[in-house]
């Protein structure tokens, strides 16, 4: 009898469940945890592990600058293998890694390097084999392998985060060198390197300061304030001929050019002789003025809205520097930020219309923030105090600035998360007023 | 050895000169695009180009020490890391262990629930026997206080004889509602149990999702039919809903095998409903 | 085309140049690059030249032709007042002479916001000489914000130094 009912109850329970076994268990996940994503590069040239030029580790530095990466640390690897068959995944596995970055760097004797760069996804089945996800092979200039490396780590980062990677674009900035035997003078350059702060060479040099360089959307041209005749003009150069244009010369202030979306005018701040600057556009075609701002406060820094209906500024009109939009069509200002004393230099990040990037001061000193226009939040990125010049990336994933070290001034990088700040390769004198240019 | 070192020394001098005379021409292009107004401008850019060599020497020593820093702090991260990894392993194992006993208190607790069943039965017989003994003192009674009650006693022993009928029915319906009774009980324990190791799946996975900082993945939805072995094993994922963006599947892939084995319970029965999942990966 | 041209040559510079450094002829490799051009015309540049400013305090009777202001503000500070009178007096008296009243503020913040900053400082100064009877087709002014720091550093003195006009003369007159 006892036998009996319980039988009856597995029975009747199993029939119940083995029908539902036809339809998949749904599961729900609706969070994971936000991280970077593991990644080892072993070393493409055993030969010259040191080496700065050394392809994995310019990827490697890349790839960590980014902040979506925690990339291994090349004394951890535990071998370094330069060939897919020769990869256990479960060894890689074990070292709580995703994701593996193979290669090999050759000179071919001619001034050439061949490389060869294969990704591979240690989780992508269940074999102990791993996945090949990218294979890629190169001969180029001994001259270009750093540019090759910056391509690699693009192409790496496109394909694990599904985002364009940023590290073939490039930086100006102004480097400031005082004159050795008289510092009271200094020379200004205006520079452009590779964006880890390589590479770098001169565009224009000057007695006088130069300022406020701002790249063009397609990459060729910057525009810039220079005050060569001791009086403040807008200037772009041709990035690639250095071939040169006066843009702007009105009495009184000439500053904070900036590039429309479209590439067609320039958004400045003038001040046509009197005391504080206006914002202003200028058609780069036909070189006509349109002002858009009105009063006595100062009024500067525009930034175009990515749709170019609306600018940025930075204006004291309320008695402290904070944000306002101006619509261009119907000349409506709105004020943008209400946190702090000093919000300044703000930029629209890209693929997120909703954030900005600023500086904004707080009792911590001057750092670069980001706010969310929707929710009215203020995340402050850095700690250092002394920053300026924040310039989002065109990816929007990490911001540019320059801050003060011991006196001087050097750039710095952090990721828009704030989870990965570094500061890029010293340079004699001072760099500032960075500008990280499109892809 | 001398003529050969003279030849090598003349194709220098001669090839310098035309390094000379590239580079010069290579300048003077670059000079005529600096405005005349700088003219000191000229050559500080070469004093730039100067200083760009000893920066990059610099930079060279800089980088070293900024990589070795990094170094530092990495292998910490990452010793750190290989600890966390070691006891969300050991975690693992003894929620494993936790669901292994969990599992056997279960069985034993469907053993005791149906005793419980039999035992409850066994008491309504009893009781049933019992009230057949009543019916039999009740009559006793009855033929020694009235004979000539014939008809009312046929009537009363005919009325006890339906009520013991009903009682019959009564008792049966009471044991058949018992069983059922059990029965709901078990599925219901049964039904907690798959949640719980629902529950401990989504756990298991959420942990090995990556979300990139500041990645925006509001947009992903990325659905997952899993295929496991009895012990958990991811044996098959197939991306049965894309995302639309490659790199996101990916990442929701990797959690799932990352999480292989997954916690599963041990009962045939039970199994049978995980044999088969369909993740569902959205934030929100 | 041209670009690309340049582009060849500078690869044959770097190539040549990689080829003399493997033969350790290092020294000829930096001097062709360097052309010995370096610092020539410094020194004679006349921006570097802060002779005449020496020449014009020595004449106006003054140590130096600065004046400094608080933090945040751009109001004249009464002990900077016999500096303006001294030049609006060598002004007046000389109708030739030219100034240039260059703005300046301190290092912290927006560095195009300190460009508005210095420039009130520099016009208020120019309205005051304005009111001292110096023709105003005599003075230029300009904001250099804080792209030429008096000093380096980041305390308050480094700032009180910063904040300040400073007065050139283009021509004496």
């Amino acid at each position: 009898m006892k036998k009996y009912s319980v039988w009856t109850l597995i029975t009747t329970l199993m029939i119940f469940f083995s029908s539902s076994a036809l339809a998949a268990l749904d599961i729900q996940i609706t969070r994971g945890v936000v991280r970077a994503i593991p990644i080892a590069i072993v070393p493409f040239d055993e030969n010259n592990p040191n080496s700065p030029n050394d392809i994995s580790r310019i990827v490697a530095n890349d790839l960590s600058h980014s902040g979506q990466f925690q990339v291994m640390p090349q004394s951890n690897l535990p071998q370094k293998p330069h060939d897919a068959d020769a990869v256990s995944a479960d060894l890689w596995k074990t070292l709580g890694l995703d994701d593996l970055v193979i290669g090999s760097s050759v000179p071919t004797g001619n001034g050439q390097t061949k490389v060869d760069m294969t990704l591979l996804d240690l989780f992508h089945s269940n074999q102990s084999t791993p996945t090949v996800l990218m294979r890629q092979s190169y001969t180029v200039a001994d001259s270009q392998t750093r540019a090759l490396a910056h391509h690699i780590s693009d192409i790496i980062y496109e394909k694990l985060t599904g985002e364009k990677g940023v590290f073939s674009t490039r930086l100006a900035y102004v480097k400031v060198t005082p004159l050795p035997n008289n510092p009271r003078h200094k020379v200004y350059a205006l520079m452009v390197s590779d964006v880890d702060g390589h590479n770098a060479k001169p565009l224009l040099t000057s007695t006088q300061p130069i300022m406020s360089p701002d790249w063009s959307p397609d990459g060729k041209q910057i525009v810039y304030v220079s005050f060569e005749t001791k009086l403040p003009q807008i200037f772009t150069s041709d990035v690639a001929t250095g071939q040169r244009r006066l843009i702007s010369s009105f009495p009184g202030i000439n500053g904070a050019p900036s590039f429309s979306p479209d590439g067609r005018s320039l958004a400045v701040a003038l001040s046509m002789g009197k005391t504080n600057p206006n914002i202003y556009t200028i058609d780069l075609g036909s070189g006509r003025l349109n002002q858009l701002t009105n009063d006595a406060s100062i009024n500067t820094e525009p930034s175009w809205a990515p749709d170019g209906q609306s600018i940025l500024f930075t204006s004291d009109r309320g008695g402290a520097p904070q944000i306002y939009s101006i619509d261009l069509a119907s000349k409506q200002t709105q004020r943008m930020t209400y946190l702090g004393s000093y919000n300044a230099s703000a930029t629209y990040l890209a693929g997120n219309p909703t954030k900005i990037s600023l500086l904004h001061r707080d009792d911590r000193g001057f750092n670069v923030a980001i706010y969310d226009l929707q929710s009215g939040t203020m995340q402050i990125l850095t700690q250092g105090g002394y920053l300026e010049s924040p310039s989002p990336a065109p990816n929007g994933r990490m911001i540019v600035y320059s801050t003060n070290v011991g006196g001087r001034r050097m750039l710095g990088m952090v990721s828009s998360n704030g989870q990965v700040n570094i500061r890029l390769p010293e340079v004699s004198g001072d760099a500032q007023a960075p500008a990280w240019s499109p892809y | 050895m001398q003529a050969r070192l003279k030849q090598s020394f003349g194709f220098s001098f001669v090839f310098h000169i035309f390094i000379a005379v590239v580079f010069f021409v290579s300048l003077s292009d670059s000079l005529m695009n600096i405005p005349p107004a700088s003219s000191a401008q000229e050559i500080q850019d070469n004093k730039e180009i100067v200083n760009a060599v000893a920066i990059s020497e610099n930079d060279l020593s800089q980088e070293i020490r900024a990589q070795q820093a990094a170094d530092a702090a990495a292998k910490a991260k990452a010793a750190s890391e290989a600890k966390q990894l070691a006891a969300a392993k050991a975690q693992a194992l003894a929620q494993i262990q936790q669901a292994k006993q969990e599992q056997a208190a279960l069985a034993l607790k469907q053993q005791a629930d149906a005793k419980k069943a039999a035992d409850q039965l066994a008491q309504l017989q009893t009781q049933q026997k019992q009230a057949a003994l009543q019916l039999a003192e009740t009559q006793a009674q009855t033929a020694a206080a009235a004979k000539k009650a014939a008809d009312a006693q046929q009537k009363a022993l005919a009325a006890q004889k339906a009520a013991d009928a009903k009682r019959a029915a009564q008792q049966q319906q009471a044991v058949t509602a018992q069983k059922a009774a059990a029965t709901a009980a078990t599925n219901t324990q049964m039904q907690n149990e798959i949640n719980r190791y629902v529950g401990l799946i989504t756990q298991a996975i959420q942990a090995q999702w990556t979300q990139l900082p500041g990645v925006d993945q509001q947009k992903l939805a990325t659905t997952m039919l899993i295929r496991l072995a009895a012990d958990g094993t991811v044996l098959q994922v197939q991306n049965v809903g894309s995302s639309g963006n490659p790199a996101l599947d990916r990442l929701a892939l990797t959690a799932v095998y990352k999480a292989s084995p997954l916690p599963v319970p041990t009962d045939p029965a039970l199994f049978a409903s995980f044999r088969e999942l369909k993740v569902q990966f959205s934030d929100n | 085309m041209k670009t690309s041209l340049k582009w060849a040559m500078m690869l044959l510079i770097a190539v040549a140049l990689a080829a003399c450094s493997s033969k350790s002829d290092d020294k000829n490799a930096t001097s062709v690059v360097g052309g010995g051009a370096t610092g020539a015309g410094v020194g004679t540049n006349p921006d570097f030249d802060d002779s005449m400013d020496a020449r014009m305090a020595k004449i106006l009777g003054i140590e130096k032709n600065t004046i400094y202001f608080d933090f945040d503000r751009d109001t004249i500070k009464p002990e900077y007042m016999s500096i303006l009178q001294a030049n609006a007096d060598y002004l007046k008296k000389h109708p030739n002479a030219r100034i240039l009243i260059a703005g300046n503020a301190d290092p912290r913040g927006s560095r195009e916001y300190n460009i508005g900053l210095g420039q009130r400082r520099a016009d208020v100064v120019r309205q005051r000489l304005v009111t001292m009877g110096v023709n105003a087709n005599q003075m230029r002014t300009v904001s250099y914000g804080s792209e030429k720091p008096a000093v380096s550093g980041n305390d308050d003195f480094a700032y009180s130094q910063d904040r300040r006009d400073d007065i050139t003369y283009d021509n004496a007159g």
